[in-house]
């Protein structure tokens, strides 16, 4: 597992790679935290449990660093280590998830509309620990992540692309690849 | 980082044409603002196929469209312009950005650099320790749940009505300051306690708040309309909505990825996700965005408030001695509503604007009184080393760009190669220094980032808004205190 940080015009551009899927999510977690905060230090004892959801990879991926973002910048909760359990959603699974119960929803915000057709919903689980950032701390935040794109984001296996894709990360027992763009 | 290789056809001095049988699928030709001597630049990285790209956005109509400061963004180009057909055409967030309604706004002074000179430092030092910046900053204005409804559905209009500001200041800002179908409903409860901490802060970035000096007049009626002339100083400020705004675009973008598979939408790039403006995905976002584009002009209300307080409290004179009033604010991250002529006939579209500002000629009833026979005022700043400008809306950019033009300098340099090729931030403060300009930033790494030789020289891009007849120039100002986040 590990990370390289790409060049984008206005923005900062990663590259992630992991030998399985819950690596490669905590490898991407970790590298918005460096980057938000390189100099800061942190222990792990407090804890919190984030979950979401989404019809893809690519976009599950987006919605996982969001999470983590809302929780560094609005919690103020830095997390020092992140474990993450990825799931597959069926309706035998969780049957209570049905698209009645979210378009009648009473929380505020975007509707979204009907989940995909195309396949099956996908969840990440995550347990976080780190400590809630005092004043401090939190003047240790050097960059400010505004979002994460979905612009040249990509979630791939690797081990089923050719040798040129494998060349693209330095760590030949990497089976997952990410790449996504951050607006800074 | 790769270049692009496209087709890029020159029309005549200052626009260039990406013919629309470029990639299947777009509907519209791209047409880029520049000069031949900047085209080099723009084929560095991709932002040109990213004008391509917005060719795709169903409803589009007249041609995607970047300014001379265009470069590499996500979905949009930053300097894009796209205007779709209202309503059968889409809304897409990436093409306002995520830091809905970012903006720039200037006030004017009675000062000159000899009223300030000695007490440069001093108003440097307390502006920056009154105006909070930097990541994560939080403000000093405590908002409940009930007020900052209010702010979302009120903008500018409940920072004057708080104290921050005065009455006068409201017919100098983009829309009066308050942005009409705003619904706090629309807005998340995680974006409203992202905004709750953060009213009143510049954030960190690009964002910034300069005391400068106008170095040069060129439209001289213009300039004592508002009040300007050679040598007088001004204050800009440049931020946005915060968090609240970004989460707001974040939301909206898995309703709006929904909405594309939904509509059988086929786009090039996810992040140009969209939906027709007449869906209820469309009408949520572009009422979340009203209330994210009126928090940002709280924002800057709140900030201008502050600014003022530290004037008069160093110089020892009143705000209305000091003749601090605002000259005009601008949005220069928003889509929205307006009527534009196409072949002879007049029609409503959506205007995306991501890095571009609104530039109404003389006339348009969109203005208030005082610039009705000139135009509206058009603010561009440039990097912190450099200039800043002070334009006009003229009846070009009606015709050619929707109304639009450039918004900054746009950058040419990534953040870390600006860091890794560049002096550090402890040299550019010092350099700045001994030119004159004083920097105080909330962190040394952000000021390495933003040094001057990361961004194209703003009095290009200026020049070919000018020469492309797409605004025109009033006033330049070189900076000479900066607080940047």
């Amino acid at each position: 597992m590990g990370y390289e940080v790409f060049d984008h015009t206005a923005d900062i551009g990663i590259r992630v790679w992991g030998e399985s899927l819950e690596d490669l999510f905590e490898t991407a977690g970790r590298s918005l935290l460096v980057i938000a905060a390189p100099r800061i230090l942190v222990q792990p004892i407090q804890h919190r449990h984030i979950m979401v959801e989404a019809d893809d990879l690519e976009a599950l991926l987006v919605n996982w660093l969001s999470e983590i973002l809302y929780l560094l910048y609005v919690e103020s909760f830095f997390p020092v280590t992140i474990t993450a359990h990825i799931n597959g959603i069926s309706t035998e699974i969780h049957p209570d998830i049905e698209d009645s119960d979210r378009s009648e929803a009473p929380s505020r915000g975007p509707k979204g509309g009907a989940p995909s057709e195309s396949g099956p919903g996908l969840s990440v689980e995550g347990v976080l620990s780190g400590e809630i950032m005092d004043r401090e701390r939190r003047s240790l935040l050097e960059v400010e992540i505004k979002a994460v794109t979905y612009h040249l984001l990509k979630v791939e296996r690797l081990d089923c692309k050719g040798r040129a894709d494998r060349m693209k990360v330095p760590d030949q027992r990497a089976v997952w690849f990410a790449q996504f763009i951050l607006d800074i | 980082m790769e270049g692009w290789a496209g087709p890029l056809e020159r029309i005549d001095e200052f626009r260039w044409m990406i013919p629309h049988t470029y990639k299947k699928g777009m509907r519209v030709s791209g047409i880029i603002f520049a000069h031949e001597g900047q085209i080099s630049q723009i084929r560095k990285d991709q932002a040109p196929e990213q004008v391509a790209n917005v060719a795709f956005l169903p409803g589009i109509v007249g041609s995607s469209l970047a300014m001379p400061d265009i470069h590499w963004g996500y979905g949009f180009a930053i300097g894009g312009v796209a205007a779709t057909l209202y309503p059968e055409g889409v809304v897409s967030p990436g093409g306002v950005g995520f830091d809905i309604n970012c903006g720039v706004r200037l006030l004017r002074t009675n000062l000159k650099l000899v009223d300030i000179e000695e007490h440069l430092e001093e108003l440097v030092q307390r502006l920056f320790k009154e105006i909070p910046a930097g990541a994560g900053s939080e403000g000093v204005i405590k908002l409940g749940n009930a007020e900052i409804t209010r702010v979302l559905e009120e903008g500018a209009r409940w920072a004057v009505e708080k104290g921050f500001g005065n009455i006068e200041d409201l017919d100098r800002i983009e829309e009066y300051g308050v942005m009409q179908g705003a619904d706090p409903q629309k807005v998340s409860d995680k974006a409203i306690r992202r905004g709750i901490p953060q009213l009143g802060t510049l954030g960190s970035g690009n964002h910034f708040l300069e005391i400068q000096l106008v170095e040069e007049i060129y439209d001289h009626r213009a300039a004592e309309i508002m009040g300007l002339e050679p040598g007088s100083i001004t204050l800009m400020i440049h931020t946005g909505s915060r968090g609240l705004g970004h989460q707001v675009c974040t939301d909206y973008l898995v309703a709006m990825n929904e909405a594309v598979r939904k509509y059988g939408i086929s786009l090039p790039d996810r992040q140009l996700a969209c939906a027709p403006l007449d869906s209820q995905e469309g009408k949520d976002y572009l009422a979340a965005m009203a209330c994210a584009a009126n928090y940002a002009w709280a924002n800057r209300q709140c900030i201008t408030h502050w600014a003022r307080r530290v004037f008069e409290k160093v110089l020892g004179s009143s705000e209305k001695a000091l003749g601090m009033d605002l000259i005009y604010d601008v949005a220069h991250n928003i889509a929205k509503i307006e009527e534009h002529e196409i072949a002879g006939r007049k029609v409503k579209l959506c205007v995306h604007r991501k890095g571009a500002t609104r530039a109404f000629p003389a006339g348009s009833c969109d203005l208030p009184e005082i610039y009705q026979k000139l135009g509206q005022p058009v603010l561009v700043p440039g990097d912190m080393g450099r200039n800043s400008y002070l334009l006009l809306g003229t009846e070009k950019a009606m015709a050619e760009t929707f109304g639009s033009t450039c918004h900054g300098a746009g950058r040419i340099m990534s953040r870390s190669q600006a860091k890794r090729d560049g002096q550090s931030g402890k040299e550019i403060e010092s350099d700045l220094r001994s030119r004159g300009i004083i920097v105080r930033a909330a962190s040394r790494a952000g000021l390495a980032e933003e040094a001057s030789s990361a961004y194209k020289d703003v009095n290009e891009v200026v020049r070919v808004c000018q020469g492309a007849g797409i605004s025109r120039m009033v006033a330049r100002m070189r900076p000479l205190g900066v607080i940047k986040g």
